[in-house]
């Protein structure tokens, strides 16, 4: 446009100039004039209308341009995110309305501005750096950040490109920026999320399979694959990957299960069965799954998971092993367990408590304490009765002797009497409040019985022996004797003392043999039938009966033994077979030698002999037989039949401990026959060796 | 004179008690107590001397509660010369109607006299 005004004014200046020339210098020609005027009003005529049209042109452009302006600004300021043009010198060209109101201001008023007058002048830094890098760099840069404020006020993703000219010389940036707090906010939470579900997963040790019906592939999760023993690229996504591998035993249940779920007949897909893992072994494995189903009822897709339940499942064998040990060692416990739950009910006895007590577990089972304590006292006799479980416990916290002291001591009215002792523990378990035990103390209270017993029967029977002592010796000192009577009394006073000095003696032995077990043993080589004469010989039997019948052996028969221990196990018998036949009768000891060898501990080479000592008198039952050896066990207890009850049983330790043995045979009412098995020594004669194995054999 | 009945099994103890009562009494002796029971029956004694501990069918405490029983010797008081020196022992022969328990060893002359006392009441 100015080009053409220029030219305009030239032109008019040029006309100016030439008529003031020609009029100057060529006053009457008018011809030049009017011709130089008309072309000087054609031309400008012209002009102005070539700038009319220009300018009409010019409009039209401005106008679209502003159309275009418009169009291009509302775009702009639509977007729902920052946009701004900087020139090279980092000063604002444009900028959408959102970054206007961001600023505060009105778009137009930012142009020109930089980012230090809009911005806080850190961020504005920050700003002028990035653009900075972005146009030496020549390449656009993309950044997320957290809004002035802090991450939680939001996050931006900032865009900046240089604006390169076509000559390739920097005009300027152009940005925008964008609110992605939303966008982070989601990602976040799947973050989250995918971290917590890994984490639940690891934690619940599950793998995870998600099956497609229609296709037949299964996704398999990283650990499923790694529960198996197998790395993730080892398996593959085809369903036949688990059918291949599940226990040919289990494969059927498991498959019905899967029908039935798919068939909608169970709301939650479970089965446990094993599965094969890469090393060939198996692995119980708990499988649950759920599927999708669409309208028509078809499975879309199934997912489910798995759990190794080998810990479980062996735990679980352990638990039944467990118990079964527990149920074996109670059934084998000759005492009584009876436990009450909570409530003090009974909740368990065991199988020797209905042994003892002839009450079965449901008979008791559920039943209070007090009712329990009733039906125990009912079966008891009336001087041991059964005080109830209150009063136990009653007395172990009076006594303070906490679980184990205080005992009650019950006999039950059964047949063949049983003396149990019964203790109460109280326990802390949630389970078991209390256990009641019943131990069966039969045996030791007979035991002690009998040890008592024999005190009394040892004292007793030095009673008598001092009887006749003391008695005999005070009517000598208060009464004139004739020499004659005085010296028979005197006598009696003397035997008795003797008879004394024996019973104690039998005592110190017993005691002896018991701590000493035979070590003090003098063994000699004697003839068996030489010592039998003189044993019985010096036996006094009874008054009125008649001395042992001996009948010899028909050769020698040699043995290796302590002759008077030997003696006293023969006299102890022999005394025995008298005081057993109150009614008379013979006693005979005679020589057994068997062909055949007993079935006893004899060793060496040489046959046993046996020395049979028989009576014809009562004889003994079926129990007095088994218990004959027995300590301080008495065939008679009344006492009528006098003995400290351990004749037999010193006979017993002296022969065994000769390696030999005692062998017994009785009728009820016929009499008895005791055989002392003894090892014999060949007639030839001595080895030192033979001695040294025999000290042996006595050791034992 | 009066009859004194000893039973027991011990021929040493008859010997001594025989000894210390001497010629005043009339005296009689059995071994156990199924003869000393017998004895009794046909000598109808004024004073049974009785152990216990006897061989036998019958025991001294079985001798006892016959003697108490029968009709023929309600004037027979018995002594019990015995070892059994428990409490209950004691008790027990006093209960079943013994006139006095000794027990061994006793002294003879003590026994003597407690004889002459019984027969004095």
């Amino acid at each position: 446009m100015r080009n053409k005004l220029y030219i305009g004014i030239l032109l008019v200046i040029a006309y100016v100039l030439i008529e003031t020339v020609w009029l100057i210098f060529v006053p009457n020609d008018h011809f030049v004039p009017v011709v130089s005027t008309t072309i000087l009003i054609v031309s400008l005529l012209l002009l102005l209308g070539h700038a009319a049209r220009v300018n009409k042109l010019l409009r039209q452009r401005t106008d679209e341009l502003n159309q275009r302006e418009n169009y291009l600004r509302a775009s702009i300021d639509n977007l729902p995110f920052f946009f701004w043009l900087k020139d090279a010198d980092h000063r604002f060209l444009a900028v959408n309305k959102v970054f206007a109101e961001a600023c505060g201001r009105s778009p137009t008023d930012i142009v020109g501005l930089t980012d230090f007058d809009v911005w806080p002048h850190e961020l504005a830094e920050g700003y002028r750096k990035d653009d900075i890098e972005v146009m030496s760099s020549r390449k656009e840069k993309s950044v997320e950040e957290p809004v002035a404020g802090g991450s939680n006020a939001g996050w931006i993703e900032t865009y900046k490109k240089p604006v390169i000219a076509s000559d390739g010389n920097i005009l300027g940036t152009v940005g925008f920026a964008r609110d992605i707090s939303d966008r982070r906010q989601l990602l976040d939470a799947l973050e989250k999320s995918e971290l917590r579900w890994q984490l639940a997963l690891e934690g619940s040790n599950e793998g995870i399979w998600d099956w497609n019906p229609a296709t037949g592939e299964v996704y398999f999760s990283e650990h499923w694959k790694n529960m198996l023993g197998y790395r993730a690229d080892e398996i593959g996504t085809s369903l036949d990957e688990w059918i291949y591998r599940v226990h040919p035993d289990d494969l059927d249940r498991t498959m019905a299960d899967v029908q039935r779920h798919l068939r909608g007949e169970t709301d939650l897909y479970q089965n446990e069965h094993r599965m094969r893992c890469k090393n060939g072994e198996y692995k119980w494995i708990l499988d649950r799954g759920r599927a999708q189903f669409d309208r028509q009822g078809h499975a879309l897709r199934m997912v489910g998971s798995h759990s190794d339940i080998t810990e479980r499942k062996k735990t679980e064998a352990l638990i039944l092993e467990n118990a079964e040990q527990l149920s074996a060692i109670f059934s084998l416990s000759p005492d009584g367990f009876v436990s009450f739950d909570k409530s003090h009910c009974v909740k368990y006895v065991s199988p020797a408590f209905t042994h003892l007590t002839g009450l079965a577990e449901i008979d008791v089972l559920g039943i209070t304490e007090g009712e329990f304590s009733t039906l125990l006292a009912g079966l008891c006799t009336p001087e041991s009765r059964f005080a109830g479980i209150a009063s136990q416990r009653a007395m172990q916290k009076i006594q303070a002797c906490g679980n184990s002291e205080c005992r009650q001591r019950i006999e039950l009215a059964v047949a063949g009497k049983r003396v149990l002792e019964v203790s109460l523990r109280e326990s802390k378990s949630e389970v078991v409040s209390q256990i009641l035990y019943l131990r069966d103390i039969t045996h030791e209270t007979e035991v002690d019985h009998m040890k008592s017993e024999f005190l009394a029967t040892a004292a007793h029977e030095l009673r008598t022996p001092m009887a006749s002592i003391y008695g005999f010796a005070e009517i000598l000192l208060n009464q004139d004797f004739e020499q004659n009577e005085r010296n028979e009394l005197l006598n009696t006073i003397f035997k008795q003392s003797e008879l004394m000095v024996s019973i104690i003696n039998e005592l110190l032995d017993l005691a002896r043999i018991e701590a000493r077990r035979g070590k003090d043993f003098t063994l000699s080589l004697f003839e068996l039938g030489n010592l039998l004469q003189e044993v019985i010989s010096g036996f006094k039997p009874p008054s009125e009966r008649t001395s042992p019948v001996l009948q010899l052996a028909a050769q020698k028969i040699l043995v290796r033994a302590d002759r008077n221990k030997l003696t006293q196990a023969l006299n102890n018998v022999i005394s025995n077979a008298y005081k057993y036949s109150p009614n008379g009768g013979e006693i005979s000891v005679t020589f057994i030698q068997p062909s055949v060898a007993q079935p006893s501990e004899h060793t060496g080479d040489t046959l046993p002999v046996g020395i049979c000592i028989r009576d014809q008198g009562i004889g003994m039952t079926h129990e007095q037989l088994a218990r004959v050896f027995e300590r301080f066990y008495r065939a008679d207890a009344s006492g009528a039949i006098p003995g400290t009850g351990l004749g037999m049983s010193i006979v017993k330790e002296i022969i065994e401990l000769h390696g030999g043995s005692v062998a017994l045979e009785s009728h009820l009412g016929k009499g008895t026959a005791v055989t002392l098995w003894l090892p014999t020594s060949p007639t030839t004669e001595t080895s030192p060796t033979d001695i040294l194995s025999f000290t042996e054999q006595s050791e034992l | 004179m009066n009859k004194i009945l000893i039973i027991d099994d011990h021929a040493d103890i008859r010997r001594l008690i025989s000894i210390t009562l001497g010629k005043n009494y009339e005296i009689f002796e059995a071994e156990d107590g199924v003869s000393g029971l017998k004895l009794a029956m046909q000598q109808q004694p004024d004073i049974v001397v009785l152990d216990v501990m006897m061989p036998g069918v019958m025991n001294g405490l079985q001798v006892l509660d016959a003697i108490q029983c029968a009709p023929s010797l309600s004037h027979t008081k018995v002594l019990m010369v015995t070892a059994r020196g428990q409490v209950h022992d004691y008790e027990d022969g006093m209960q079943r109607g013994a006139y006095a328990y000794f027990i061994k060893p006793f002294s003879p002359l003590q026994l003597a006299a407690t004889i002459k006392k019984a027969l004095s009441e």
